[in-house]
């Protein structure tokens, strides 16, 4: 790219952008709606970086607002999902950077609570049966690189894989190649 | 036709199950299983795993609903919708694009009447606010306060927000590129005010957010260990946070570990107080430039 390219500055404008804001009310009605769709899973991934509850909480609304701001600039509609996505990793990202740096990541999600996961209707072999499994299996996950880990959690949220490779700005060979490499990881200890 | 002599690797049993494939192969894949027993156990074996891997996610990750989540949302789009209209959500294509070609004009200006360059001086020059429209700025707060308690953190306001994305003239640009950030740290007492606040890409090359992020954790521990002084701190990031960069960590590039795509570990961004507003005095700095 040229030192002079005025893409480089962010310029370039979206095919979509058309400047007019649309009906606020109605807009208000489509982030709460997306909002009740959407936001358990959000919370889900953001709360995976480690955050509190407090903060996971003000980041969802966050992104929503960013969403509302989207929305308000008659930008793209297209896959908001993977959009709040994008949006919500980024955020988390600073957070966990700024407020938790220090709070290493297992803090949240360990093996002491492997017991929220455990079937409370199977019988006391099969619930430790399932509890011996869950704790390989998260002992594998708590091992992967973060990256890997991401793309985990967000095939885990349905993201489609080109909707995780923008999240994570990795290529969709990337993505395809890390959840194999981790799949393999995991169906090898949870055979074994 | 697309066939398979060999046996499936993960990565194709795994797309498969995922609807990742297209349909030549997938029409291959399916052709394979339907007479390997082999590859079928173990594409049951990855599918078992998978569904309980995602299931533990799924159910340790829930966290509690939190009652007023959905309120709090419904009262901030209102206060958001309040806000008066301002000129980032009243510009039509013709003024977006007046901004975008002034600044690609005077950005091009000011690189032209730079001295010769290398990517590297390029870039940093690119990965600064502009002085004028962000000089930074600090409450007034001790030293003693900044580092016994979390920094200040005032919510960024829509007009705020709306004064800042102006004067960069980034209107058109989708917020999922970059993020206002901080020029002066608050953890180094940079106050939440237009003149401290910027948008910064998170695709920058080089001198990107993931750098200075380097140098907000390290200024804020020389100041509270006292082996620098908080107003050199606050004017070095408000004057050139690059070449201050370059006179902490000793150094005309960024770290081999400081270095990363920005998207990895972009720029600042703070959650307000959640108390009233601190009784303090915004100070302006001069840059030194």
């Amino acid at each position: 790219m040229s030192s002079k390219d005025p893409s480089m500055f962010g310029l370039s404008l979206p095919a979509t952008f058309v400047g007019y804001s649309e009906s606020s009310a109605s807009t208000q009605s489509e982030v709460l709606r997306l909002f009740d769709e959407c936001a358990p899973g959000l919370r889900r991934y953001v709360a995976a970086f480690g955050l509190t509850i407090e903060v996971t909480e003000d980041v969802v609304q966050e992104v929503f607002l960013q969403l509302f701001r989207h929305l308000q600039l008659g930008r793209s509609r297209e896959n908001l999902r993977g959009w709040m996505f994008r949006v919500g990793h980024n955020l988390a990202l600073k957070q966990r950077l700024k407020v938790a740096r220090r709070q290493r990541w297992e803090g949240t999600w360990d093996l002491s609570i492997v017991d929220r996961v455990i079937d409370p209707a199977a019988n006391p072999e099969e619930q430790l049966a399932d509890d011996r499994r869950t704790r390989r299996l998260r002992a594998v996950v708590l091992a992967l690189p973060e990256r890997d880990r991401q793309c985990l959690f967000l095939r885990a949220e349905g993201l489609r894989y080109r909707d995780i490779a923008k999240t994570l700005d990795v290529s969709l060979g990337a993505v395809a190649k890390s959840l194999a490499r981790t799949m393999t990881r995991l169906t090898t200890v949870d055979e074994g | 036709m697309l066939s398979l002599n060999r046996h499936l690797t993960d990565r194709e049993i795994l797309q498969a199950l995922d609807g990742e494939l297209s349909e030549s192969r997938l029409s291959a894949v399916d052709r394979h299983l339907s007479e390997c027993e082999t590859c079928t156990a173990r594409q049951a074996a990855i599918a078992s795993t998978a569904a309980a891997s995602s299931a533990d996610y799924h159910a340790t990750m829930a966290s509690e609903p939190i009652e007023t989540s959905r309120a709090s949302l419904e009262a901030a789009l209102a206060r958001e919708a309040a806000e008066p209209r301002s000129a980032w959500l009243t510009l039509t294509p013709a003024v977006v694009m007046a901004a975008a070609i002034a600044l690609a004009v005077t950005a091009s200006i000011y690189l032209q009447s730079a001295p010769a360059t290398n990517s590297l001086a390029v870039n940093h020059r690119v990965s600064l606010p502009v002085s004028s429209i962000t000089p930074g700025a600090t409450w007034e707060v001790s030293l003693e306060e900044l580092c016994a308690s979390s920094p200040h953190v005032r919510p960024i306001t829509a007009a705020m927000r709306a004064e800042v994305v102006h004067a960069y003239g980034v209107e058109a640009v989708s917020a999922d590129q970059y993020e206002l950030d901080y020029l002066i740290t608050p953890e180094l007492g940079g106050a939440t005010d237009a003149r401290n606040l910027w948008p910064q890409k998170y695709a920058s090359p080089i001198w990107n957010a993931r750098v200075k992020d380097e140098l907000e954790r390290l200024l804020p521990q020389l100041v509270c260990d006292h082996q620098l002084d908080l107003a050199t701190a606050q004017r070095d990031m408000a004057s050139d946070w690059v070449a201050a960069y370059k006179k902490y960590f000793h150094t005309d590039v960024p770290l081999e570990a400081h270095r990363g795509p920005a998207t990895d570990d972009d720029d600042v961004y703070l959650m307000a107080d959640a108390g009233p507003a601190p009784a303090i005095r915004l100070v302006s700095f001069t840059p030194a430039r």
